[in-house]
């Protein structure tokens, strides 16, 4: 079933990786008891809104809601808290590491 | 003395109902921004406290909407009458705290109404607490908008601190938020514990007295349990954690205990701040473990939602920031006649007035509150003289823009200590928390011949209107026609 997930960028849009494996926090906003969760997740994600199993909106800095949908396909669920830096705005892609 | 003061919130709760300064809101409401919705619009109207006896996917939880956002709650909260007037207000909250230190009572768990009910392990899930999303676009759901935490210092444990740090949930067990580094928990953590990889053990206290937060809000320099004894007139009760040495108010409604991780963070923010604006972005900011939750059967959630003015956060920091100034003053021997911090300037400008007594005074009071540990919180001291009155607006207003010479009567004070939540700081004096800091002198120099020296022209100058002419006019108002 496709979920839908938020994420907030701090870079400008443009910069974004698509079709990159990320390490980034999304956030369920599926209705529910849950929802705002964050979770660390290994993704891949695109401008094309239908290219991926589940719905992204995206986020500015500020919480500026972007209008356009895109969409995510997770991974990897990450566990704990990465204790190697990750970067908030965009993402670190995993073929850097 | 015990000056008529709560001991909980549910005691508070009853007494706004009392005083009309409570609506109690029957129907359903959505903890997902309506909740928020209905409180940010009372601290804009200064309508009465929502209190929500029935929130969506929350069966059994309530909520306290803006419980301290006017100056009459405030009053009530002291046990004081509603109608109080802010500098008799200020001078009973200066009498109480002048007065000796009232050390907290222990009290055994059977006592503590907070530990009615206790989640441990797996089943101490953030998510089973009413956490609103209390703005669109913040960066997650704020449990904790007015409470305290509870920290002790590493090498001194009988130093605790309450002070009020926002937490938001980020999952299950963690909760993040901003400690910056000039706080007292800030001092603690980044300053003992870190250094040393050792978490810090925290309780995070929802709902307690009103009283116990305007303690943790006040800049108090001892421990604000003793702080919050001094305004009740009375020892709060505490009652030990279950997972760590730390106590905490007994009566409060809901207590989050855990650790504060060393060395890792989490991203948090946006929110909607107290200056009335999303400042701070989204950053990886302080992170709290959770270990075990303990609540009050029924638990009434307080809510605060900061925007712009006027809600509790601005009120009450102005309040007891720009007492702490007065009593610095005060302790300097200078010749003020008070200080008062707008709520309307969400703290950021305090009003000194004061004998103009020998040049360069505005100066030295600049010099002394920017250089206290007040002065991350505020950037604009206005200094006018003793006959302006400086709880009105109005003359403010006039004295700022009548008497403050444009280039000689503003002070600047370049590269002081800031906060990254000041909106009109560039994003370089955001990430470092610095910032410049203003003095307005309001005052006529004291070398101007005093020939040279402008007359105030208003009803109350002796200098334009003797007395005699005074006391005709104010005898025959009402005969003039006058209803007022």
């Amino acid at each position: 079933m496709r979920q839908e997930w938020d994420t907030f960028v701090l870079t400008k849009l443009t910069e974004v990786q698509e079709d990159v494996e990320t390490l980034r926090v999304i956030r369920d906003v599926n209705p529910g008891i849950r929802k705002y969760r964050a979770q660390f997740v290994k993704c891949l994600i695109s401008r094309d809104p239908e290219k991926y199993p589940d719905g992204l909106r995206v986020r500015l800095g500020r919480g500026q809601l972007t209008s356009k949908p895109w969409s995510l396909k997770i991974t990897e669920m990450v566990e704990g808290i990465p204790t190697a830096p990750y970067h908030m705005s965009g993402g670190i892609a995993m073929q850097d590491e | 003395m015990d000056y008529g003061t709560f001991r909980d919130n549910r005691e508070f709760i009853r007494a706004l109902e009392a005083s009309g300064d409570l609506v109690t809101v029957d129907q359903e409401v959505d903890w997902d921004m309506e909740l928020g919705a209905i409180v940010r619009r009372v601290c804009e109207k200064n309508s009465p406290a929502p209190y929500f006896k029935k929130i969506k996917d929350y069966p059994g939880w309530e909520a306290l909407g803006a419980p301290l956002s006017t100056w009459r709650r405030l009053n009530i909260a002291m046990g004081l009458d509603p109608e109080t007037s802010i500098p008799d207000l200020s001078d009973e909250y200066v009498r109480r705290i002048s007065g000796p230190q009232i050390a907290p009572v222990e009290v055994d768990r059977s006592s503590a109404p907070c530990k009615e009910n206790l989640l441990e392990g797996d089943e101490a899930d953030l998510f089973k607490l009413v956490a609103p999303m209390v703005h669109g676009g913040d960066g997650g759901r704020y449990l904790c908008t007015w409470h305290m935490v509870v920290g002790a210092s590493l090498k001194d444990p009988t130093n605790v601190n309450w002070g009020m740090y926002r937490q938001m949930v980020f999952n299950e067990k963690w909760m993040t938020g901003p400690v910056l580094p000039f706080s007292d928990m800030g001092k603690m953590f980044y300053g003992e514990y870190a250094p040393l990889n050792k978490p810090m053990p925290f309780a995070t206290v929802i709902g307690m007295d009103p009283l116990s937060g305007i303690a943790a809000c006040a800049p108090a320099p001892y421990p604000e349990s003793h702080y919050a004894g001094q305004l009740m007139g009375k020892p709060i009760e505490l009652v030990k954690c279950e997972t760590n040495d730390l106590m905490v108010p007994a009566h409060a409604e809901i207590i989050i205990e855990g650790n504060v991780i060393p060395h890792v963070g989490l991203e948090e923010a946006p929110f909607g701040e107290y200056t009335g604006y999303r400042t701070s972005p989204r950053a990886p900011r302080t992170v709290y473990e959770v270990t075990c939750i303990t609540y009050r059967n029924n638990p009434i959630l307080p809510v605060s939602n900061m925007g712009i003015p006027t809600d509790e956060g601005q009120l009450l920091r102005s309040f007891s920031l720009a007492l702490e100034m007065r009593m610095l003053l005060e302790s300097q021997k200078l010749p003020i006649t008070g200080c008062y911090m707008l709520p309307e300037s969400t703290h950021h400008l305090v009003v000194v007035g004061v004998k103009n007594a020998y040049p360069g005074i505005a100066h030295q009071i600049g010099h002394l509150v920017f250089g206290s540990k007040l002065a991350p919180w505020f950037h604009m001291v206005m200094v006018v003289d003793d006959k302006t009155d400086i709880y009105n607006i109005k003359e403010l207003i006039h004295d700022f823009s009548t008497k403050c010479h444009p280039s000689k009567g503003i002070h600047i004070y370049k590269s002081h200590v800031g906060t990254p939540l000041y909106p009109f700081a560039d994003p370089e004096d955001r990430k470092y928390g610095k910032g410049d800091k203003v003095v307005f002198d309001c005052l006529f120099p004291l070398d101007w011949p005093v020939a040279e020296t402008p007359i105030k022209v208003a009803f109350s100058n002796k200098d334009i209107y003797p007395e005699e002419i005074q006391g005709k006019v104010l005898g025959n108002w009402a005969n003039y026609g006058f209803k007022d």
